[in-house]
């Protein structure tokens, strides 16, 4: 059954629907929490409250397109908690740190994982900050440069040409890893 | 600038070999102008199918789905009679039984609020308890309600204490 099918049932009042929907999705909104609080504990606590918003989004008769949605409300959540408890500095320090340790693959996840994946996510988390962020909230919270520029407050200009630049960096690492794994 | 302008000089602006007013102007052109922003930024096929992929997935622990359902399916509990208190009494009688917890503990325990704060700072365990415990207070109106209660119930015992206190001074 399709996503939109299940929200229709969830908004008659049902509750399994949903239940299949959040294990359907719960890797993709809390991966998305866990790459912007760098925490599993955090990143669950993150991820479930979104689940409820969403929840609550649904029950009040909103239409919404369920994964798209909960990822930016995960996403949402996590970045003001970051803001509230004040945690920038903690997140830069773990910027610094590579890989990071606090959510280390078990071999067997990461030899479920597809290997470039699992390449571009460290070549990610080895990115300078301010280039990081801009694609955590963008490929993976799903947010638009506008609002990237909103939350970051932050000239759109600036926003695009850090995403850019970004990427280049992304692509010579990249290229940089195919080599040395030769 | 054009759009066929920008090809020309975008190399040397991405080498950082662009003065500064062809770099502004690149600056401005990408920022005016959607198209060729987002012609330069899937330029590289693959690793944006790549990060259009689902890369950042992580998969939660296994009482995850369980969390969300309880979250969302929490009983009505004592919602009606806490509705029936004037939320501003609630406060204050929870902020009163606080205090008084604090003036108690650094009176006879010898435990000052700057000890009690500089733990919690300190703690980053005790600190994400305190978190868990604030949002079950928020989700959980049963919660709530006791908190209220014992409260209440410390200010009754405390003022009782006090009185006590005073009549030995008459005796």
């Amino acid at each position: 059954m399709r996503d939109c099918e299940l929200v229709m049932l969830c908004q008659k009042g049902q509750n399994t629907p949903f239940s299949t929907l959040v294990e359907r999705h719960q890797s993709s909104v809390f991966g998305v929490a866990l790459q912007i609080l760098k925490s599993k504990e955090e990143a669950e606590d993150i991820a479930q409250e979104a689940f409820v918003r969403v929840y609550q989004k649904i029950r009040d008769g909103g239409t919404i397109d369920f994964l798209p949605y909960a990822r930016k409300v995960a996403g949402n959540l996590a970045l003001d908690r970051l803001r509230r408890q004040g945690m920038a500095l903690r997140y830069l320090e773990q910027q610094a740190s590579s890989p990071p340790s606090s959510y280390a693959e078990t071999p067997e996840e990461a030899a479920m994982r597809n290997h470039d994946q699992l390449v571009l996510r460290r070549l990610i988390d080895e990115l300078p900050q301010m280039y990081r962020e801009v694609i955590v909230m963008h490929y993976a919270g799903g947010f638009s440069y506008e609002e990237i520029a909103d939350k970051l407050g932050q000239p759109l200009s600036l926003v695009k040409n850090r995403l850019f630049r970004g990427k280049k960096l992304l692509k010579e690492s990249y290229i940089t890893e195919g080599v040395e794994s030769v | 600038m054009n759009c066929a302008d920008l090809k020309v000089q975008f190399d040397a602006y991405l080498e950082g070999h662009a003065d500064d007013a062809s770099r502004r102007a690149v600056e401005e052109h990408l920022a005016a102008c959607p198209d060729c922003y987002e012609l330069l930024l899937s330029s590289d096929d693959e690793l944006d199918s790549l990060l259009r992929s689902d890369w950042y997935s992580e998969a939660p622990s296994a009482r995850f789905l369980h969390g969300v359902m309880m979250r969302v399916e929490k009983p009505a509990g004592f919602a009606p009679v806490l509705w029936l208190l004037p939320i501003w009494l609630l406060y204050t009688a929870m902020a009163a039984g606080l205090s008084l917890w604090i003036v108690v503990g650094n009176s006879i325990l010898g435990v000052s609020l700057a000890d009690l704060m500089s733990f919690i700072r300190s703690s980053r365990a005790v600190a994400m308890s305190l978190a868990q415990a604030l949002r079950f207070l928020d989700i959980n109106e049963a919660a709530v309600f006791m908190l209220f209660a014992l409260s209440a119930a410390s200010l009754a015992v405390i003022g009782h204490l006090g009185k006590e206190v005073l009549s030995w001074g008459k005796d």
